[in-house]
């Protein structure tokens, strides 16, 4: 092997190691439920319904991104809509346009039509892995607990889309539920490329090389 | 008859009767599970089966006109559902599937029957409803006939119908999380809904009856003078029974 691909192959390996090999990686689960709201606003651009404000007074600690989740919510006529979470408890075209609301990437869909339905995402927690939530995406909704101390919650549709959400269900109190996995482990993207790119210099080197070599 | 005052008694009961036909009327009542089926109304509406109801006349519908409808159900409604946007009940025959197409070709009959988010009880949830006594015009009367008439159980369907409002549920069945034992339990509610019918017998059974009394009233009239006349000639005599 030439020296240029022994460093290149050593620059590589230790961008991986250092993305992927978390040392001192720590993991907890969060979890809070609460009484749906039920208050929709519907502006023209989209449907959205609040669901309330979880983990208020939970703090960052050392912990920087949520890894995955469960979502649990009572709601009916959903066909595909969004969960998301972040910072504001109304207009929330307005929090959107601010950045201080984010996709969780979660989508709700009701088991049938003419019910309304206790929705686990993505599925019973005692048989189902949680949903791996995108790691940017996860980094900004921990930023914002970080930031406000809580985080709301609402459920978004197209505009004059007709799933509902109660807040009660026959006088007995509809709650949401959200559990998340936050890790202080943040993959760097930079290493990741970093890693990348000397590898891959590095393998078409050697195959260059062993081409020469059979002619 | 040997008591006059009986005959005044009998003509007045009988005058009631014809005009004040409730007190010969009737309810019809039916519950059942609520259907839970929701589709598109008008392009920007929406339209919920609550129920089919079945009723029992066993002598038939001659003879009967109906007078007045209330619903009881359980519902979600947005806040704006008040005043005119608040969705009305229409009652459509058995198997409406288009109830655009239906109110067209008079299977379906819209009532004045509205479910507003202000009726009790009121809030942003699946709750109970139930409405007052509300008066069906003669064309809703003859449609609702028509209706119950074209099924052999006399049975029809219950709409909730919005012409502008989506965020509609009228559910079979609500689900919710309890948390009282210390972990997420769900928990399901089946929903029912009761509709009754008020009816009363048609005009012309009203005119016999209120007939019958004007005649009775008249005959024992004609009868008392004429028993007043004998008596001044010393000719006592009782009206006939």
């Amino acid at each position: 092997m030439s020296s240029l691909n022994r460093i290149l192959l050593i620059i590589g390996l230790s961008a991986l190691m250092t993305t992927w090999v978390p040392k001192a990686s720590q993991a907890e689960i969060i979890k809070d439920f609460k009484q749906q709201s039920g208050l929709a606003e519907d502006f023209g651009l989209r449907r959205a319904v609040y669901l309330g404000r979880l983990f208020n007074g939970v703090s960052a600690g050392p912990y920087r991104r949520m890894d995955s989740m469960y979502a649990v919510v009572t709601i009916a006529q959903a066909n595909n809509v969004q969960l998301y979470a972040g910072d504001g408890n109304s207009n929330f075209d307005s929090a959107l346009a601010q950045g201080r609301m984010f996709d969780t990437g979660i989508r709700i869909t009701n088991r049938t039509q003419n019910n309304t339905e206790v929705i686990f995402v993505p599925g019973d927690p005692s048989n189902t892995p949680p949903f791996k939530i995108d790691v940017p995406v996860g980094v900004a909704i921990h930023d914002s607990l970080a930031a406000n101390s809580r985080l709301d919650f609402w459920v978004v549709g197209t505009t004059n889309s007709g799933f509902t959400i109660p807040s009660t269900v026959a006088g007995n109190a509809a709650n949401f539920f959200i559990q998340f996995d936050r890790s202080t482990a943040v993959p760097e993207p930079s290493s990741m490329l970093l890693a990348g790119a000397a590898l891959c210099i590095s393998a078409y080197r050697l195959r260059i090389k062993k081409r020469s070599s059979a002619s | 008859m040997k008591s006059p005052w009986l005959a005044h008694v009998l003509a007045i009961f009988l005058g009631l009767i014809s005009l004040g036909g409730d007190l010969l009327a009737g309810i019809a009542t039916s519950t059942v599970q609520q259907d839970g089926t929701k589709t598109s109304f008008n392009g920007i509406g929406s339209a919920h089966r609550i129920g089919t109801y079945d009723f029992d006349f066993p002598y038939g519908l001659t003879g009967l006109n109906f007078i007045k409808a209330r619903i009881r159900l359980w519902v979600q409604l947005p806040e704006e559902a008040i005043g005119d946007l608040a969705p009305i009940i229409v009652f459509a025959k058995v198997g409406t599937t288009n109830l655009e197409q239906a109110l067209i070709t008079g299977d379906a009959v819209r009532t004045d029957i509205r479910i507003s988010y202000n009726l009790i009880e009121s809030g942003p949830g699946v709750v109970e409803k139930q409405t007052k006594f509300e008066n069906l015009t003669q064309q809703q009367d003859l449609a609702l006939s028509a209706i119950l008439a074209s099924d052999p159980g006399y049975r029809l369907e219950a709409w909730l119908v919005s012409d502008t409002l989506t965020a509609i549920t009228v559910p079979a069945t609500g689900e919710y999380l309890d948390f009282s034992n210390g972990f997420p339990t769900v928990v399901i509610r089946n929903f029912d809904s009761t509709l009754d019918l008020a009816y009363v017998p048609e005009p012309s059974a009203n005119l016999i009856f209120g007939s019958l009394g004007l005649l009775l009233i008249s005959w024992n009239r004609t009868c008392r003078r004429h028993k007043s006349s004998a008596f001044q000639k010393g000719k006592i005599e009782s009206c006939p029974a």
